[in-house]
């Protein structure tokens, strides 16, 4: 149990990591290939590791549908798959920030965008690897005394 | 033929109109047009009506009223969810999709240094629906052939707007690209400088329209730079541009007819007098740059060859009745 919870700090903070760099991908389509959005985010999934790039799977998959707007396909994605991913709702929040302008504005104003949002994720990222390594070790003690507790008890 | 692509395009609720609509008049429709919160149009050949659920409609007031959704869906669509991808494309005015078909597109416009930067909130789309007819150059092509010297003629295509002007030179250009070997026409290299994306259509740069087996396509590129690099790239034996009139224009064709390269051209005016009063174009008539000129009209229909003149402006039909 501990050891679970521990996890999911380190957990998250890879998630974290995995997102920067698929933005940081993201950003160099738009500014040296202008490539479109469904395009962009298929290349996107095949560079990054699991978990993130099932999300970008997802969201290039989807654009074949016409009623839906960008921004509707950037949160359901995301949404999708919350139940696998270890983020935060702080996290989350970032991303439909990002979501919203998604594809609508011209190159500069895109980029601008990711930017400001990568460098929020960067302070998230620091802060979630600071209550890592708070907590993990907590936890890690925590879900071992536990289990000597019981055995103690047990004996 | 209705075209696919259209559809494709076209948001769901007005596909859904459309596909009630009369298959036939569906066949002629050159344009539709949306605006928002307006009635939408539809334009044929020659009249034009409304869209409405029994199809189409002159009475406007059942006829479809465009919405904000609609527009916002088409842009959606057009631009692949990717505004900042066809940036260029809403600088110039409008976006070329499979198919060759374009989009006009209106909204309010964002000017940077007295240019057009981009364009945001776009309230007005008009699709214009391309048309190749193969086969529509064959009766002129006889005509645009020196089979003494043994290659094209200088030609200009002198027409007003929306009377086939373009159709008539892809159909130009995919003749002497497959060569007429039936009255003695050789098959030649021919290079396009498709600045507007209209001739050939062109959608990623892949030419839409079938511009033949042996045609280059350079695509939205300046006419006059185009020519030049075509010259020194592709040693065409033809070269194709659309709508010249500038002084570089001008300037670039001398370099064309230098290099031994043979130019097809059109031009926008009602007639020839009308034609000469621009002093570009004078000055190129005067200097009889050009063995050919074909004059277009929409009188009876779209495509009619009014005449076909020789270097000195007479009509052939006439000479020839001279000559013989």
């Amino acid at each position: 149990m501990g050891f679970m919870l521990a996890n999911r700090f380190g957990q998250r903070v890879k998630e974290l990591r995995i997102i920067y760099s698929a933005l940081k991908h993201f950003e160099t389509e738009i500014a040296y290939g202008l490539t479109p959005l469904p395009n962009a985010f298929r290349n996107i999934a095949d560079r990054i590791d699991e978990p993130i790039c099932k999300v970008f799977t997802h969201m290039s998959q989807s654009f074949g549908q016409h009623e839906l707007t960008t921004t509707d396909i950037w949160t359901n994605s995301w949404e999708l798959y919350m139940q696998d991913l270890a983020l935060k709702k702080c996290d989350y929040d970032i991303l439909f920030q990002l979501g919203h302008g998604l594809g609508q504005t011209d190159k500069e104003n895109q980029l601008k965008h990711i930017g400001i949002s990568l460098a929020y994720l960067q302070t998230e990222e620091e802060e979630a690897r600071n209550e890592q390594h708070k907590h993990e070790k907590m936890y890690k003690y925590l879900g071992f005394l536990t289990g000597m507790m019981i055995v103690i008890l047990m004996i | 033929m209705w075209p696919k692509e259209i559809e494709e395009i076209l948001p769901k609720t007005i596909q859904s109109l459309l596909s009630n609509a009369n298959n036939i008049e569906k066949n002629n429709i050159q344009e539709i047009r949306l605006r928002i919160l307006k009635p939408l149009e539809i334009c044929f050949t020659s009249n034009f009506s409304y869209l409405s659920k029994g199809g189409f409609t002159n009475d406007i007031s059942k006829a479809y009223i465009t919405s904000f959704d609609d527009c916002k869906q088409i842009l959606q669509i057009i631009s692949n969810h990717s505004m900042y991808a066809i940036e260029e494309q809403l600088r110039q005015g409008y976006i070329t999709f499979a198919g060759g078909h374009r989009i006009g597109i209106v909204g309010k416009v964002i000017v940077d240094n007295g240019k057009i930067r981009t364009m945001q909130h776009v309230t007005s789309f008009n699709i214009r629906i391309a048309k190749q007819i193969i086969g529509v150059a064959t009766e002129v092509m006889p005509d645009l052939y020196d089979s003494v010297r043994n290659r094209p003629y200088h030609t200009l295509i002198v027409s007003p707007p929306q009377c086939g002007k373009t159709t008539l030179l892809r159909d130009i250009v995919y003749s002497f690209s497959r060569g007429m070997p039936r009255i003695g026409i050789p098959s030649h290299k021919v290079a396009v400088v498709d600045e507007r994306s209209e001739i050939a259509g062109s959608v990623h740069g892949i030419a839409q329209a079938d511009l033949g087996p042996r045609t280059d396509v350079l695509d939205a590129c300046p006419k006059a730079e185009g020519m030049m690099l075509l010259i020194r790239s592709m040693s065409p034996q033809i070269i194709t541009v659309d709508e010249i009139g500038t002084a570089a224009d001008a300037i670039a064709i001398d370099e064309v007819l230098h290099a031994g390269v043979s130019i097809i051209t059109t031009a926008h005016a009602f007639n020839l007098d009308e034609l000469i009063e621009r002093p570009i174009m004078q000055e190129m008539i005067k200097k009889k740059i050009f063995d050919r000129y074909i004059l277009l009209s929409n009188n009876p229909k779209i495509g009619t060859v009014q005449g076909i003149y020789d270097r000195n402006r007479l009509k052939l039909s006439a000479r020839r009745v001279f000559v013989g």
